[in-house]
């Protein structure tokens, strides 16, 4: 007999992960916004973008270089750079063709967001027409080319396990007690270890440039103020390009880890992740890194006790959980006071975040740690 | 002033006719009419020109509807609204569902469906017409996904009912059914429409063999029948398309749309002389909705089975393409942006049109085989990714080069106020224009300077 019939544990641990997967793809949105003062839609397409770039990547050395079984060079690190370069220099791109004149020409905010529109059309689709627009990995042209990265052989071997099995409840325990209270192991995935390794790199890189070097407090300068920085003798053209190819590429490489865990990536798949990460980085208040890093830890947290609540209303019958107790009653209230049943589906689970964030902002509408600005219209 | 001088010199030698802007908007219309004539003659019978030419038409009256209300929020009123697409899947949902399930009468199904679509724009624009525009943005757009993860997930009351089985996912819509069935009125319908003169028209065109086929196909569904539907519903979608376009041009023509119209410039200002922004903003959103709700009515109508996952924020993202290119808070752009974009999009749908725009880049190709063997590369141009990757290069170089779109909106006239006006205040307020529109510091510096003189 079990107490829940999830593993609790585990989900905890799954929701641990997609926290910091939204982190690493929020970071280089977060700079944009506070630098440049638009949403950027195109961000989407830079999480493509590394997807694409690093399993191309693993195509071509896989083809190129000799032999390397042993994965010293050819590994997901080596691939998560070239997205890294690529996807920057793709940022730089889109402003040196577009926003860069937009802001010689003096448009709206809103031009500008409906100019990464048109980027994140073009980029979408583009890629579509390259590498197909089926879930890819199904192009290899190669024979023996393979779509599975692999972490580098020069790593000790506890640092590229497959597959982690942490017994964390010794099975003692529930032995003498006659039940599992919480579930007893997690298995996670070693890309599912990276993610949250490089996430933490990740931000602490960007906090230390941020806070202590030139570069970084230039940026912040030009956040507050572009005109203010320009008298102050800071170039601020540089600091743009930089904050362009930092935040695009930062966003390509955490998409390379993102892309290894999972089997199969289309290029749809940073499209659909657009909403989450605009509702982190809105959630947590521009600017903040900080309050991204606690929005994504809510969205993920509040999404994945979702998957399980509403899990749990798909079963029918009793089945002699504890959380029997209460589902019962409270589909018969709902049934008598609407008159008809919900389908609490797990799938309401991605909405539940867009929930908190009408919620969030309707109370504190520049978000959790986000600063109040005396700026008007923006987009 | 000596080039503003010679500027206007150079432009008198141009006529009038051939100014910039009928010049770009002839060569952006006139390859995609060439486009669109083509693909409309290159359908392989009569049968599929004619739904082809009547699809095309219904479909831009449907946008038509959607833009103008998406035009109303943004170019009127500066309020960019991203959840356009609920309202469209709004009105297609309910209005089917109430039809084709509840089996209520097909023109309260309509009423009802503009009553919640209105009423859900109202909901959604009490909070959230105080934040600020890019947080609005984002709001909206999370309303319209969490509107749609509804209509997608409730299987008990959203889900369309089968008979042996369990609900689809797709609605279908009823009314096209019964319509396009064999019935006496449609008959008679059709033979007033098509049938006396039948045979001779197909024998002119060499088609006897469609006539032929045609008539032997089964009764359920004829082809006079489907004519008539397709007929009714492109009259019935252009009345409605007109009616909207008069209604939304009586808006703005108004002191009401006057007020919106500062409102986008300036809503400090507006706020200091009294007005309350909010309810003039809560306001033009339900309005909007309504409208919008209605393009989704239509877009159930035509497209007669659809699913949630057809209203993700893509079709949001293509309305503001239509008025960007069309030209922003003016109705007329948003009628050419949409009809251009449509074209564009139905023309390429043709399979005689796909097949010029296929082209297959990979390592067993001729001249550059090497290369894509080395880039691990296996390219294949299909025009459905390609048609895709041209619009969104349109809609930026309108950005870029035109903002205003292929119709700008009409100057409103000032010219009763502005000869109240000295020579001398004239001729400063002349200049703190040119300041604000100056595109260099030292432009605006001079017309600064030269207004306080």
């Amino acid at each position: 007999m079990t107490l829940l019939n999830v593993n609790l544990l585990q989900h905890v641990t799954l929701a641990l992960i997609y926290a910091a997967m939204l982190i690493m793809l929020t970071i280089g949105l977060n700079m944009v916004y506070s630098v440049l003062k638009f949403s950027n839609f195109a961000h989407a397409e830079y999480v493509t973008l590394g997807m694409f770039m690093s399993w191309w990547s693993l195509q071509i050395f896989t083809n190129a270089l000799p032999s390397d079984n042993s994965h010293f060079i050819n590994n997901l690190l080596l691939q998560a750079m070239f997205a890294f370069v690529v996807v920057g220099l793709f940022g730089i791109l889109g402003e040196i063709l577009v926003y860069d004149r937009l802001r010689f020409i003096r448009a709206s905010p809103r031009s500008f967001t409906v100019a990464s529109i048109g980027i994140g059309l073009i980029a979408r689709n583009f890629l579509a027409m390259v590498f197909g627009s089926l879930p890819a990995p199904n192009k290899s042209i190669c024979a023996d080319c393979t779509s599975l990265s692999s972490l580098p052989g020069w790593l000790p071997k506890v640092l590229r396990k497959d597959i982690y099995h942490i017994k964390i409840i010794p099975r003692e325990i529930s032995d003498m007690l006659g039940f599992e209270l919480i579930g007893q192991d997690i298995f996670i995935t070693g890309f599912e270890l990276y993610i949250i390794l490089m996430s933490i790199i990740m931000v602490f890189t960007v906090d230390y440039i941020f806070r202590h070097t030139k570069f970084g407090i230039a940026m912040r300068a030009t956040s507050d103020s572009l005109e203010l920085a320009q008298v102050s003798g800071v170039n601020t053209k540089r600091v743009i390009f930089y904050t362009w190819f930092l935040a695009a590429g930062l966003t390509g490489f955490g998409a390379a880890f993102v892309r290894a865990n999972q089997p199969r990536f289309s290029n749809f798949d940073g499209y659909y992740m657009l909403l989450p990460i605009f509702a982190v980085v809105i959630l947590g208040g521009v600017g903040s890194f900080r309050g991204g890093i606690v929005a994504a830890f809510i969205l993920a947290y509040a999404r994945q006790f979702t998957v399980i609540i509403f899990t749990e209303f798909q079963w029918t019958g009793d089945r002699g959980y504890i959380t029997d107790l209460f589902k019962f009653p409270f589909e018969s209230m709902l049934e008598d006071w609407l008159g008809f049943t919900i389908t609490f589906s797990p799938a309401y689970a991605d909405g539940i975040g867009f929930v908190i964030l009408i919620i969030v902002l309707l109370v504190r509408p520049q978000g959790i740690f986000g600063s109040v600005e005396a700026t008007r219209a923006r987009v | 002033m000596d080039s503003s001088e010679a500027g206007s010199q150079s432009s008198k030698k141009i006529p009038d006719w051939l100014n910039s802007e009928w010049l770009l908007a002839i060569a952006l219309a006139a390859p995609i009419t060439y486009l669109y004539i083509s693909a409309l003659f290159l359908n392989p019978d009569v049968v599929a020109k004619g739904s082809f030419l009547i699809g095309t038409l219904a479909t831009i009256m449907v946008f038509f509807v959607g833009a103008l209300s998406l035009d109303l929020e943004v170019g009127s009123m500066g309020l960019p609204n991203f959840g356009k697409v609920a309202f469209f899947a709004i009105g297609a949902y309910i209005s089917t569902l109430l039809y084709s399930v509840y089996e209520i009468d097909f023109f309260v199904s309509i009423i009802i469906a503009l009553l919640i679509s209105g009423l859900v724009g109202f909901l959604v624009a009490i909070p959230t017409v105080k934040l600020r525009a890019d947080y609005f943005a984002i709001m909206t757009i999370a309303g319209g996904e969490v509107i749609r993860m509804i209509f997608q997930n409730e299987k008990k009351w959203m889900w369309y009912p089968v008979l042996d089985g369990p609900p689809t996912q797709v609605i279908s819509n009823r009314f096209k059914l019964e319509m396009t069935q064999s019935s006496p009125f449609n008959e008679r319908l059709g033979e007033f429409l098509f049938y006396q003169k039948r045979q001779d028209f197909f024998d002119d065109w060499g088609l006897g063999f469609v006539y032929d086929s045609l008539w032997d196909l089964t009764k359920a569904m004829t082809f006079e029948t489907v004519f008539v539907w397709e007929m009714t519903l492109l009259i019935v979608f252009t009345v409605v398309a007109v009616l909207t376009y008069w209604f939304v041009q009586q808006i703005r023509k108004s002191p009401y749309g006057r007020t919106l119209r500062a409102i986008r410039e300036d809503d400090i200002t507006v706020t200091s002389v009294g007005k309350d922004v909010s309810r003039f903003r809560w306001q033009v959103t339900t309005i909007a909705a309504f409208i919008c709700g209605f393009a989704g009515v239509m877009y159930g109508l035509l497209f007669s089975a659809f699913e949630a996952s057809d209203f993700r924020p893509l079709l949001t993202f293509n309305l503001y393409i239509f008025i960007i290119i069309g030209g922003l808070g003016n109705s007329r752009g948003a009628f050419a942006g949409t009809t251009l974009a449509t074209m564009f999009m139905h023309a390429t749908q043709v399979e005689r049109v796909k097949e010029n725009f296929t082209l297959h880049l990979g390592p067993d190709s001729d001249v550059l085989g090497p290369f894509f063997e080395f880039a691990q590369l296996d390219v294949f141009i299909n025009p459905d990714n390609l048609k895709l990757v041209i619009l969104g290069v349109i809609l930026i170089l309108f950005l870029l080069f035109k903002p205003a779109g292929l119709i700008p909106e009409p100057k409103t006239d000032n010219e009763k106020y502005m000869s109240l006006l000295t020579q001398e205040q004239r001729s400063s307020s002349d200049a703190a224009v040119r300041a604000r529109q100056s595109l260099t510091e030292k432009e605006r510096i001079e017309a600064e300077s030269e207004g306080a003189l």
